[in-house]
């Protein structure tokens, strides 16, 4: 456990540059956000906004029964967002490190803006084919709908597909220094990230998004190893790891369904 | 390991006769491993594959050096032992010396010891002779040149007065590490160097070590870390974290035994290892010393980039220079203790060109500065570069860096009010083998390689206090 926490923190042992601390701050708030946006779907009205977040279509609301779901991406979109945030920007913390330091200091803050907008753009357009899936599998038994999920990821964590995915997010790129060539590297290279991102991570969010669990524990969940597969050493490990994972909680939620 | 008492000594190889039992036992034990089975961990392709291989399915302990990583040289320095006693018993098994120590090539004295040592040249008589590769460049097996000294230098490594770092001796703090992003300055250069312009095996961590002049070669990088702990006068100490000194790699013995070894018992050669250098004052035995916890007390560093180009470079094989901006702010936070770096930032090639560059600042009016001048940075080599962005093993793909300390050069520069504001002119001069007789600043010469061109995505300059 030492060694891989080693490996995790190696990323940090520079001194980090003050972007990396507000995006951290913005991580932060996102799950807190998310938190209480569960307690308030789980004990609060759920006509009120906040527990869109906990109704958007499969998000499980303990033993609430189905019912039929028209998309309005005002509220999900918001939700998709934080989502993004909580869950797929941990594991980015090391690339604006990276963004800011090889950057001149009077541009560091603009640079990681550019970087953070593209990134979360890309993500949020994965949010209105995402709530289309998930409205469409919305009427479909939650464990069984869950287990496929997962049988799904876990099986798309050993295709070459994932693999290229998972590399693309570790390309780095030469910055120029200043100007438009700089915003466009930059944006560029946030696009390279976010794009790995998705293609690396979809199956996870959308498994993510139907768990009849807990919601914010399931989601904590995925991000965590979405964050590991991400930082780790050592991925082809990681990644047989987390197949294994998969494939044996998808086997308990099958037998759970039938 | 070797018991109290028995410190054998590793010597030059151009010290011994072409018949002494040292090079006749080597060439029988290579000729004795190369016909044992591949699957024998004692056997010749087996141990090279410990350092790298593309064969598949992998074996066990296969492709585990570590490079660009603060566990290059603890690496290499087991490899290097365990290997050695493999070849020792398979020595005395053919009535060779039971104090057999694998001889050293130090190419770092220049001259003729810059040659390609004699038992490994092509032979006359075009029998075959275990120690010689067909595949190395032609000049270097027929001994009609050498290496320059531009790539067997260790002046720019010993200088650095730390361990660990980008920039530094032994490389920057990483994992286990088979293919890393940032050389130390004993990888770069003599390491890298020799490695490409030996060509042929040597110039791919897959293939290097079926060469036998591979093991003398690291036996002579060994021997420098040994020079560089020892070194009078200064206070160079490897890493005190426990994360290096616990670290342990496992190997093969003579008995195909799986054996581990940690950092800390590779530190005290003569002690632990039973082995010294003839370049150093022969140890009377004593016992290992104690380990005692330590603390890690590397600090984090503030870096901040002052300049950087604009644009790549392609290297092709001629002589390039690339001016690097240094911007006007510069001046105002170049405090004393703040150091300057030149980074070679997103190294990247599908193959390595076989081409070593020479990396210098054109200070002194287009002449290549000599070796010991401090305009003089290092060498540039691709050791490794294919596995960069395809790793072998279970890594992420990832470019390359070099990262030289240039501080001396900016102090100058600020002295003569040339720096911030300004640009540095950094030149990539190809290098080639030279006659023993050339002199320090011989062996520049164009080697075009447009057929397996290197992009550097970026220079920058960062300040790091």
């Amino acid at each position: 456990v030492s060694a891989h926490a080693r490996r995790l923190a190696a990323p940090w042992r520079l001194a980090l540059c003050h972007q990396v601390g507000l995006v951290a701050i913005t991580v932060a708030l996102a799950w807190v956000a998310s938190v209480w946006l569960w307690l308030d779907g789980t004990t609060g009205s759920r006509e009120t906004s906040a527990s869109v977040w906990w109704c958007m279509p499969g998000m499980s609301l303990g033993n609430s029964a189905p019912s039929p779901h028209t998309i309005d991406p005002g509220t999900e979109m918001p939700m998709w967002l934080l989502m993004s945030l909580a869950m797929a920007l941990p594991g980015e913390l090391p690339v604006v490190q990276y963004v800011a330091t090889n950057t001149f200091r009077r541009s560091r803050s603009s640079a990681v803006t550019v970087f953070l907008a593209v990134y979360l753009l890309v993500w949020l357009g994965c949010g209105l084919p995402a709530a289309v899936v998930m409205a469409a599998l919305h009427s479909l038994p939650a464990d069984a709908l869950f287990a496929t999920a997962l049988a799904v990821a876990a099986g798309y964590e050993l295709t070459p597909l994932k693999r290229r995915a998972l590399n693309r997010c570790h390309r780095g790129a030469p910055l120029p220094p200043a100007g438009v060539r700089r915003v466009a590297a930059v944006a560029r290279f946030g696009w390279l990230n976010a794009s790995g991102c998705v293609a690396s991570c979809w199956p996870a969010m959308l498994a993510a998004s139907i768990a009849p669990v807990v919601q914010p524990l399931a989601i904590a969940g995925f991000a965590f190893v979405m964050t590991y597969e991400r930082l780790t050493r050592r991925p082809r490990t990681t990644q047989r790891r987390i197949a294994t994972s998969y494939l044996a909680i998808a086997a308990a939620f099958t037998v759970v369904a039938f | 390991m070797s018991g109290p008492g028995a410190v054998l000594v590793r010597r030059e190889i151009s010290s011994l006769a072409p018949n002494d039992p040292i090079v006749t036992g080597y060439a029988g034990a290579v000729k004795k491993m190369r016909e044992r089975d591949p699957d024998d961990p004692t056997s010749w392709t087996y141990q090279a594959a410990i350092h790298g291989t593309t064969t598949t399915p992998a074996r066990k302990l296969w492709s585990q050096c570590q490079h660009a990583t603060w566990y290059f040289l603890p690496w290499h320095r087991m490899f290097l032992y365990y290997f050695e006693r493999i070849v020792r018993a398979a020595v005395v098994e053919d009535g060779g010396p039971a104090g057999w120590t694998l001889p050293y090539w130090n190419y770092c004295l220049g001259g003729q010891h810059a040659l390609l040592p004699e038992p490994f040249r092509a032979p006359a008589s075009g029998e075959e002779d275990p120690l010689h590769v067909a595949e190395r460049d032609p000049q270097l097996n027929s001994g009609r040149k050498g290496l320059p000294a531009y790539a067997t230098s260790p002046s720019p490594a010993l200088k650095r007065e730390h361990f660990v770092g980008k920039a530094e001796f032994g490389g920057p703090r990483t994992g286990f590490q088979h293919s890393g992003e940032t050389w130390g300055r004993l990888e770069v250069a003599p390491h890298n160097a020799v490695h490409v312009l030996v060509k042929g095996l040597m110039e791919s961590p897959e293939t290097a070590a079926l060469d036998p002049i591979f093991w003398l070669h690291h036996a002579n990088i060994d021997r420098l870390w040994s020079e560089w702990i020892g070194m009078p006068g200064v206070n160079h100490e490897d890493p005190p974290e426990e994360a290096w000194r616990n670290f342990s790699f496992s190997f093969f013995d003579e008995h195909g035994q799986e054996v581990s070894l940690r950092c800390e018992d590779a530190l005290e050669t003569a002690a632990n290892l039973g082995y010294t250098y003839d370049t150093e004052p022969v140890p009377s035995p004593r016992p290992a010393r104690p380990i005692s916890p330590t603390v890690t007390t590397m600090r984090p560093t503030q870096r901040e980039m002052i300049g950087a180009t604009h644009d790549g470079v392609t290297l092709m094989g001629e002589q390039t220079t690339v001016p690097v901006p240094i911007r006007p702010e510069a001046a105002d936070r170049f405090g004393e203790g703040v150091h300057a770096y030149l980074n070679v930032e997103e190294i990247e090639g599908e193959r390595n060109p076989g081409v070593s560059y020479l990396v210098y600042t054109d200070l002194e009016g287009g002449e290549p500065p000599h070796p010991e001048s401090p305009h003089y940075l290092g060498t540039l080599s691709f050791f490794g570069i294919e596995r960069a962005r395809k790793p072998v093993g279970d890594e992420s793909p990832h470019a390359l860096q070099a990262s030289y300390d240039i501080t001396p050069i900016a102090r100058e520069l600020e002295a003569r009010g040339e720096w911030a504001g300004h640009e540095l002119p950094v030149t990539f001069a190809p290098l080639t083998l030279v006659p023993p007789d050339a002199g320090p600043t011989s062996g520049i010469k164009s080697s075009p390689h447009e057929d397996r061109p290197i992009r550097l995505g970026r220079l920058s300059v960062f300040y790091d206090a």
